[in-house]
């Protein structure tokens, strides 16, 4: 009779394995191993929180280069301008095209995800251009036309690894800033304004800014491509992560998950001593010696 | 010799045959009774002046003596493994399914991942928010599984109120059977029906205590408890809970023996059963598990706050209120390392800034202004306020150190020096006086206070407590009072408590100030304290809340933790930023809303390691609370596992023991069977007989 108990008890675990296709539900269950699983949980529970960090660092790293390619592109496009400026000997038009460049970065600079300035670094709560206008830009100290001092936001992506989220307003457009400055000053000056044809001085100061503009375009270059090189290492981490969690997923399920085959061959095996229990009881029953006392 | 006698021989064995024949009626009856010990039949040949003078029949009980008291040790022990690993079974499945986020420790994830994504974007309300919210539930799952371990026991306690009880009614009903069984004998009467009522009686009460059985020469049993203490003659003794208690949680077993109305106690006779079993799983294993527990929740707490001590919120709060730390004035300061304190205002540019070097006890502010301060925690606050002047305000009282900048839109940033840390017993500056804590309990929530031998201990002389020397099984061996001597440093209230414990434990003070008792002799598994009515000056705090003495103060820190309040009703008071105060002079910027640093620090807090005392089974170490999550998971596991296999060994004992004990007491039918014709057979040849001498009889009147 006992014998039959335990053969149903050891028949409802190996059927509860089958269905639920997970060892135990408790700490019990999994015994010794209970430790090393729910330290590998933990683990996976990190993980998971890094790669999500790292998903959203790589959506803003994207936004980011498209912002700092933009402002590239218009220092080109003023680098270009001005150019046909000197060739053409005429001063028309450079007011105007100062007017866009300037927009066009401080648009890009102030840039903004979720009410967050992308380039503002820590100081991310207020924009970091506040110059309003070309003309603000140069009527007051450069310094106070870009927040100042401002460093880079620090975010984890796996366990030891901090990265800096990108980048500065004030490194990236500072020399870019400069030069429209300059020029801005120059037009509303004593040297001033630009139209009709260049004067000399106008000339010499054109074409020195136009060196200063390819430097400025090298720097931006370079700070994208210092975000390029970010975003790769945060999606390589990303992927580093992803196979960390694959990996921790098989070990986990090598405490968790039942081999099927296993369970299906024990599950065989409580019934066929279940159902031979019941024989023996079935047979004992019917032995008795009743019978030849007739 | 005469026909008549042929004719009583053979009348005297239709009686015995036509016994027998009831005898094995009953046995076949009770085929199928629990506990029934078969009866017996024995023929006897009647002599009379020296001739045969026909059969009669003695009736037994098989009733194997040794057999049965074995089965009595295997119920008793069966019965308390039973209690054990059931009790344990629960407390472990309150502990959750590791392998999903329904269990406690699948809580402390999201927590630290929060953090994680609040470094993110630092000042996002929804951010802060979600952060707090994960917390709450970790805080909460810890209290409502801390609560739902007590309810164990509070359930095993009523449980063993209800054994009690059913033990009372099985030792007064052995007992009066006794006084029927002994009249039956007396009177010589067959008292068999009684004795297998009182031996089935006997089984249940097994099953609750451990008992001996021993025959009485005038019939019936006495019942005596493992170690020989009296439980039932003719009177049965009464078992209840002491009508008197001294602090513990629960009230005391006691016995009260048979005509007798003196309490005993009775917690140290019992051998096993589910008494035991109850006992031990309520005072022992609950309780390993409830101070396990306890030190992992106070772990998770103090991990959090360690780190959220380090950061600042932005704005920095305008005021700083510390914890309770049960330290005085007069407590010497023990730091070394250095600290930055400062003054900022709304936009995180430096007001003051000072840098505390507590290697050479001086405060130098951003103006290279210096003060000194001696080693003493009430002269350092003194010195601070000072030192700050019209721009901030210091206080120390009741234990709680207290800062707070002056002029409107200033606040408060502290943050411990990089390369030189400020440090008391493993803990920063902040840290230690609980000035930014994150998580808050009504009582200390660690126990290294970081007071050393030599410093004064601050209670009263005349102060008493009262210890509790438990032994392996968690019950209460010995009472120990203690009275606070004159002496004054913690080295001579240590001495003095060595000789209050008269070699049951020792007090030991470790380098981080933590006043441990440990047992010292074999069987004292710990030192429980029942009553504390010692208060250290005017923090309110006893010697057990300040050092975590005992047992119900430690694995209380499970319950009622909470988000420090202001932080709850505004998360912007999360430190989510660090403040670089290190050199900065007056008016640079040291605060940004955009700086996640203090949210990473928290973040990275989950594998930082830190220390772990011993606690309920589970030895002191250093490791990450992630880690320590893992092996009280394991600890657990392991120890419902063993439990339940000790049960399994104790049941197969009792199993053997039965077997053999029903083969030799029990009904054989087949031997019934055999019994019963070989009777019915000799009652027909006794008949046979008898025709055969009434056949002599007629040839004998015929002859006339």
């Amino acid at each position: 009779m006992a014998d039959l108990q335990r053969a149903q008890r050891e028949l409802v675990e190996a059927a509860r394995q089958s269905s639920a296709q997970t060892k135990a539900s408790d700490l019990k269950g999994y015994g010794r191993e209970a430790q090393t699983l729910v330290s590998a949980e933990r683990l996976a529970g990190r993980l998971t929180g890094f790669k999500a960090t790292a998903n959203e660092l790589t959506t803003r790293l994207q936004i980011q280069d498209v912002a700092l390619g933009r402002a590239a592109e218009s220092v080109t496009k003023l680098k270009d301008e001005l150019f046909q400026n000197l060739s053409l000997d005429s001063g028309e038009g450079i007011r105007a095209q100062l007017e866009e460049a300037f927009a066009v970065l401080k648009d890009t600079m102030n840039t903004n995800l979720g009410g967050r300035y992308l380039f503002g670094g820590v100081m991310n709560d207020r924009p970091p251009i506040t110059a309003d206008s070309l003309s603000d830009l140069a009527a007051n100290p450069l310094t106070d036309s870009i927040e100042q001092g401002a460093a880079s936001q620090m975010m984890r992506v796996e366990d030891s690894r901090v990265v800096s989220a990108g980048l500065v307003a004030d490194d990236v457009i500072t020399s870019a800033f400069a030069s429209l400055k300059r020029l801005a000053e120059m037009d509303e000056g004593v040297d001033g304004p630009f139209d009709g044809d260049l004067t000399a001085t106008q000339r010499a100061a054109v074409t020195s800014e136009l060196t200063a503009l390819n430097t400025a375009f090298d720097t931006i270059l370079s700070r994208q491509s210092e975000n390029g090189r970010l975003t790769k290492e945060v999606e390589s981490a990303s992927t580093r992560l992803t196979s960390r969690m694959n990996a921790l997923d098989e070990a986990i399920g090598g405490i968790v998950n039942v081999d099927l085959a296993e369970v299906a061959v024990r599950l065989n095996q409580a019934q066929f001593a279940y159902e031979s229990s019941a024989s023996v009881f079935n047979v004992l029953r019917n032995m008795s010696l009743l019978n030849m006392l007739e | 010799m005469s026909i008549q006698s042929i004719m009583g021989t053979g009348l005297s064995a239709l009686f015995a045959n036509q016994q027998a024949l009831k005898a094995v009626s009953t046995n076949v009856a009770n085929v199928n009774t629990v506990g029934y010990s078969r009866l017996d039949v024995n023929f006897v040949s009647r002599s009379a002046s020296g001739g045969m003078a026909g059969v009669e029949i003695e009736i037994t009980r098989v009733a194997n003596t040794f057999l049965s008291a074995a089965e009595m040790r295997g119920a008793a022990d069966v019965s308390a493994a039973d209690m054990l690993a059931q009790f344990m079974d629960r407390a472990q499945g309150l502990l959750g399914d590791p392998s999903d986020s329904s269990s406690v420790f699948a809580t402390l994830d999201p927590v630290f991942s929060s953090f994680g994504s609040l470094a993110v974007d630092p000042s996002s309300a929804l951010r802060q928010s979600s952060a707090l919210s994960d917390l709450q539930t970790l805080l909460s799952q810890l209290d409502t599984t801390a609560e739902e371990i007590a309810a164990l026991r509070d359930e095993s306690h009523t449980r063993i109120v209800s054994a009690m009880e059913e033990a009372n009614a099985l030792m007064s009903g052995i007992a009066r059977l006794n006084t029927s069984i002994q009249r039956a004998t007396i009177g010589g009467v067959s008292s068999t029906e009684a004795e297998t009522e009182q031996s089935r009686m006997l089984d249940r009460l097994s099953e609750i205590i451990d008992i001996r059985t021993q025959e009485r020469t005038l019939g019936g049993v006495e019942v005596r408890t493992a170690d020989g203490l009296l439980l039932v003659d003719i009177d049965a003794a009464v078992l209840g809970l002491s009508s008197t208690s001294d602090g513990e949680a629960y009230q005391g077993l006691v016995m009260m023996s048979p005509r007798s109305t003196t309490e005993t106690p009775l917690e140290s006779h019992l051998g096993g059963g589910e008494l035991k079993g109850l006992l031990r799983a309520r005072d022992h294993e609950l309780v390993n598990l409830q101070l396990a527990f306890g030190e992992f929740a106070a772990g998770a707490a103090e991990t959090l706050n360690a780190a959220h001590n380090s950061g600042t919120s932005v704005p920095a709060p305008n005021e700083l209120t510390g914890r309770n730390t049960g330290l005085l004035a007069t407590d010497r300061l023990n730091f070394t390392g250095v600290t930055h304190i400062g003054i900022v205002d709304a936009s995180g540019n430096v007001v003051r800034n000072f840098r505390v070097d507590f290697n050479t006890q001086q405060i130098l502010d951003d103006q290279a202004n210096v003060t000194s301060f001696a080693n003493s925690v009430g002269d350092f606050q003194t010195a601070l306020n000072t030192a700050m002047g019209a721009d901030g305000q210091v206080s120390f009282a009741n234990g709680q150190l207290q800062l707070e900048a002056m002029a409107p839109g200033t606040g408060l940033a502290i943050r411990d020096d990089a390369s030189s840390p400020a440090m008391r017993a493993g803990k920063g500056f902040s840290h230690t006086f609980g000035l930014n804590d994150l998580v808050t309990h009504g009582n200390a929530l660690g126990y290294a206070t970081g007071i050393s031998g030599t410093d004064l201990h601050g209670f009263t002389a005349g102060q008493t407590m009262t210890f509790a020397v438990r032994n392996n099984d968690g019950s209460i061996m010995r009472r120990v009072d203690f009275t606070v001597g004159a002496g004054a440093t913690m080295d001579s209230l240590r001495a003095d408590l060595n000789t209050a414990l008269q070699g049951y434990g020792q007090a030991q003070l470790n380098a981080e100030g933590r006043l441990q008792i440990v047992p010292t002799s074999n069987n004292v598994a710990r030192i429980d304290v029942t009553q504390d009515t010692t208060v250290r000056g005017d923090t309110n705090m006893s010697m057990s809340e300040l050092f975590g003495l005992g047992e119900s103060i430690p694995l209380q820190r499970s319950r009622s933790l909470s988000i420090r309040s202001d932080i709850g009703s505004n998360p912007q008071l999360l430190a989510s930023a660090q403040a670089d105060l290190a050199g900065a002079a007056a008016g640079q910027r040291v605060l940004s809303p955009g700086d996640g640093r203090g949210a990473l620090a928290i973040e990275a807090s989950s594998t930082t390691s830190r220390r772990f005392a011993e606690a309920g089974g589970l030895v002191g170490q250093v490791t990450s609370i992630s880690d320590y999550a893992a092996r009280l998971a394991g600890h657990a596991g392991v120890r419902a596992e063993a439990l339940e296999a000790s049960k399994a060994a104790a049941q197969s004992v009792r199993d053997e023991v039965r077997a053999r004990r029903m083969g030799e007491e029990g009904v054989n039918l087949d031997e019934e069977l055999i019994k019963m014709t070989t009777y019915q057979q000799a009652y027909a040849a006794a008949s046979r007989m008898i025709q055969a001498a009434r056949d002599l009889y007629d040839i004998t009147l015929n002859m006339v």
